[in-house]
């Protein structure tokens, strides 16, 4: 009979600290809209570098929320642990509650807590854009430096869904943390709202990065709205050869103009442009080539998984987190917009020379947005091709939306 | 929620002032540079082409060269080794031509090495012509 009441506790104590008395509706709502990324990553292949560690971090979350939780102290009678351990010296803190001392143990938190702490000190995006600079060529920027125009045209959403979102209610901070969603760059996202409103870091990041992996489905209409069919067929003239001393220059001339005007934009800006001067100068390739692959794989594989551990049903399953979506979808449309706004501009200014689609790529998802320039281009005329010019506002975007985050945080933080 | 607006309007214009007046200011800086650059650049360009053609000048009055032919080399090739293609012949014979510049140098035979490269040399090399 004894057995018996022993198994019937084991099989409660089991079931009482399983999923299915630990987790609320909230967390299994979460575990299927991890499955449907899950799906989009592999059969849709929608940025699934970026998306499959996101969805993964979600499922192991909800399924098991301890999994992200920090590390706690138990409180064990004095008693009892020198019971436990007969002959050690005590080295932790002490504690008296109604005259009975207790010893403060410490237990370790989840290794996705320790991973999201390279988020929470900002060291991840930095560092992928160290990966992003040794992989980027910015030769069409230097060739057309007007380019810079676009990147900054696509910030002007990140500026007016600021407003937006304050008047949705949105404290000044958190504000500008959803805003930044409209300038289509993960990194820059999860950094600046790593500093400005570390609570809204889930959703924000996952807005940011499923607009990042949705470029091609919102860009099209926006470009095609805003532009004529004579002027999508616009071909460009060829750009220059850019000598390597000019490239090797970019970098350096960028970190110093840069982290003198806007010292706060200096992290991102610095690594972005050290991994391209690793790979301009041609002289550290193989320092250069673990940043663009051994470490960039490696964070992003950490910085998706953290990213995905902060959305928890609790936090996701909420109106401000359906707010944030929307807000960053139209920070987003915004970004696109006034990049093609200005890509007009542009054209109507040099007589007809600019094709304003490659406007759409001022926002800084690399090299997703020049990579849709090309296709709506080849759309209108098949041996359109875009892409090298769409490259320029493309990594102007990058800069543009690394000087916008340094603003943010200049007045905000 | 009033003031929150106040600063979101200031936060959006002095956002969009400094971004656009930061790449404006990074553009006028890559056109000055770009343009000293390829000034600098053409200068260099100009001088070399100039002691490069004095000095085949010089070449030419010392000793007059041929510039090499498929046919010169062809036969000189052949009578060495009849193993290597004539297109690997006429590949080095433009390899020669590019790096010594064209008519500087007469190939006279191409022979293969007897040598094998060890395998210290062999990774060597193909660590410093990877790039290309």
């Amino acid at each position: 009979m004894d057995i018996f009441y022993r198994l019937n506790d084991s099989i409660f104590e089991i079931l009482a600290n399983s999923g299915f008395s630990a987790l609320d509706w909230r967390n299994y709502v979460m575990i299927l809209i991890s499955f449907v990324l899950i799906y989009l990553a592999i059969k849709k292949q929608y940025e699934p570098l970026v998306l499959l560690p996101i969805a993964v971090g979600m499922l192991l979350v909800n399924l098991c929320p301890a999994i992200a939780l920090g590390g706690s102290t138990n409180l064990v009678a004095l008693d009892d642990y020198i019971k436990m351990h007969p002959g050690e010296t005590i080295k932790y803190a002490m504690t008296e509650l109604n005259g009975i001392k207790y010893v403060n143990v410490p237990t370790s938190g989840g290794l996705l807590f320790y991973l999201y702490q390279g988020v929470k000190l900002g060291i991840y995006p930095p560092l992928i854009f160290l990966g992003i600079g040794a992989m980027t060529d910015f030769g069409p920027l230097i060739s057309n430096p007007k380019s810079f125009i676009l990147g900054a045209a696509a910030q002007i959403g990140i500026f007016i869904t600021f407003i937006g979102a304050i008047l949705l209610g949105f404290e000044t901070n958190e504000a500008g943390a959803i805003g930044i969603i409209g300038g289509a760059d993960g990194p820059t996202a999860i950094y600046v709202t790593s500093i400005l409103a570390p609570d809204l870091l889930g959703p924000i990041a996952v807005a940011a990065y499923s607009y990042m992996a949705l470029v091609p489905i919102i860009q099209p209409p926006i470009m095609k709205l805003l532009t004529t069919k004579k002027e999508r067929q616009i071909k460009m003239t060829q750009l220059r050869n850019v000598s390597k001393l000019e490239k090797i220059l970019f970098p350096i001339i960028v970190t110093v103009i840069v982290a003198i005007l806007l010292p706060d934009a200096t992290t991102l800006v610095g690594m972005l442009m050290f991994g391209n001067l690793m790979k301009e100068s041609g002289v550290v390739d193989r320092i250069a080539n673990t940043a663009k692959n051994e470490l960039m794989n490696i964070i992003t594989i950490f910085l998706g998984l953290s990213v995905g551990s902060t959305a928890t049903g609790q936090i996701f399953l909420s109106f401000r987190t359906i707010g944030i979506i929307c807000l960053g979808l139209f920070a987003f449309c915004m970004g696109t917009a006034f990049g093609v706004i200005f890509g007009k501009i542009m054209c109507k200014l040099t007589g007809g020379k600019v094709n304003p689609l490659i406007g759409s790529a001022g926002v800084s998802a690399v090299p997703m947005a020049a990579r849709v320039s090309q296709k709506v281009g080849q759309e209108e005329d098949p041996s359109n091709f875009l892409l090298m010019h769409a490259m320029g506002p493309n990594v102007a975007g990058v800069v543009g939306s690394a000087v916008a985050a340094g603003v943010l945080i200049s007045i905000l933080a | 929620m009033l003031e929150n607006l106040r600063l979101g309007f200031i936060i959006l214009l002095t956002g969009i002032v400094i971004v656009f007046s930061v790449l404006i200011l990074l553009i006028g800086i890559i056109k000055l540079y770009s343009a000293l650059v390829v000034s600098i650049q053409e200068t260099f360009k100009k001088k070399f082409a100039k002691k490069k053609k004095k000095s085949v000048t010089r070449e030419e009055i010392e000793a007059p060269v041929e510039a090499p032919k498929t046919e010169n080399v062809e036969s000189a090739a052949s009578s060495d080794n009849d193993a290597i293609p004539l297109d690997v012949i006429a590949a080095i014979a433009a390899a020669v031509d590019y790096v010594f510049g064209e008519g500087a140098v007469k190939i006279k035979s191409v022979r293969k090495s007897s040598k094998r490269r060890s395998a210290w040399r062999s990774a060597g090399m193909a660590e410093n012509t990877r790039s290309f």
